[in-house]
């Protein structure tokens, strides 16, 4: 893809040739791309830095779940990943980044801002978490230190 | 309250409910929605590899295409890829090296020297501190915090000289390190899972009993 996009994709889903399509006529290869967003659920982002970004110079951008957030975070520092979203908090900031630009237009634009509602929830749970972890390791030295 | 009348949802919520069964204990509703999903998992996939990869780059070039050598090509890689199915024949399950040696030998060969780009030495780039590095005083700072951690996590995994003199503090700040990145990775894995359960909350209260706007 990296010499010629349609090389690999030769026509859309309906047989139509990918590159008389009004959307794809201008993007020959990775040089007509401004930046790569790859939002996933696994570790395909990591293929495009291996493919698009390291060997082409692609500017790269990805969504993932939180779960990948610890081993892509490198990634974003070494300027490999220009953008990451990580998870629900990064989706509600991005949520209302979006929602104040739509908000200009009118509120026929309104958006329900379901990652920004799940926040609260979010938050709330963490705190819990993080407080039994605190009683968990106040239990363990107490029990340890009882023993001896 | 303003239930849904939507079919979808309400086959969504109970599918939902059914899978949430699991935390009573296992029980036939929650088997039900496991096998459907499963069966609906594989079904898709197949489909998907047959509309938007068998289609347009074997069958419709094979029958289409005007060039000789390129239904030749494609027949011939078609072959190569068909030798997966000889595991189920034992005598000539043997057959299923080729398909196996040219599949990891282009990955190999393909994949390895973009690897050690992309993963070691754009990484190690990153950890190299110069002057520039200082222009912002906090990138600075965890500038050094980053080649310090990177330098004690990797001697924790020195094995070829014994743990004592400075290798021994070093090691230890290494597994500080490996422990506080454990302890993200949980922090993170946690977030997701939760993130999951609030979206499916949100989908019962709200998609489908109509409980919250």
């Amino acid at each position: 893809m990296g010499e010629r996009i349609s090389n690999v994709f030769r026509v859309d889903y309906y047989g139509t040739p990918t590159e008389s399509l009004e959307m794809t006529r201008h993007v020959r290869n990775y040089d007509d791309v401004g930046i790569l967003v790859s939002i996933a659920g696994s570790s395909i982002p990591l293929s495009w830095i291996s493919y698009a970004q390291t060997q082409f110079g692609l500017r790269l951008g990805c969504g993932i779940t939180a779960v990948s957030a610890a081993d892509f975070y490198p990634y974003l520092n070494s300027g490999q990943f220009t953008g990451m979203l990580a998870g629900m908090r990064d989706a509600a900031e991005y949520e209302q980044l979006l929602a104040d630009k739509l908000a200009a237009r009118g509120p026929e634009w309104a958006l329900r801002n379901r990652g920004s509602e799940a926040m609260s929830s979010q938050t709330a749970a963490h705190m819990a978490i993080m407080a039994f972890i605190i009683i968990g390791n106040i239990a363990f030295f107490a029990s340890r230190r009882r023993k001896k | 309250m303003n239930i849904s009348t939507d079919p979808w949802i309400w086959i969504g919520a109970i599918l939902t409910l059914a899978i949430f069964s699991f935390l009573y204990k296992e029980n036939p509703f929650y088997r039900a929605a496991e096998y459907l999903y499963v069966g609906l998992a594989n079904g898709y996939a197949i489909t998907f590899y047959w509309h938007r990869i068998l289609m347009p780059s074997l069958i419709s070039p094979v029958r289409n295409d005007p060039n000789p050598y390129v239904k030749l090509y494609l027949i011939a890689i078609a072959i190569i890829g068909a030798l997966y199915f000889t595991r189920f024949i034992p005598k000539v399950s043997w057959l299923v090296r080729i398909p196996i040696a040219i599949v990891m030998g282009y990955s190999s060969g393909a994949y390895i020297p973009r690897a050690i780009d992309a993963s070691i030495i754009q990484q190690l780039k990153a950890t190299i501190i110069t002057r520039a590095t200082f222009v912002q005083v906090w990138d600075g700072v965890w500038a050094v915090i980053i080649a310090l951690g990177v330098i004690a996590t990797v001697s924790y995994f020195f094995f070829s000289a014994e743990r004592k003199g400075v290798l021994k503090p070093v090691s230890y700040l290494g597994v500080v390190f490996i422990m506080v990145g454990f302890g993200a990775s949980f922090g993170y894995t946690v977030m997701a899972r939760l993130s999951l359960f609030i979206g499916r909350l949100q989908f019962l209260l709200g998609d489908w009993l109509g409980l919250i706007k």
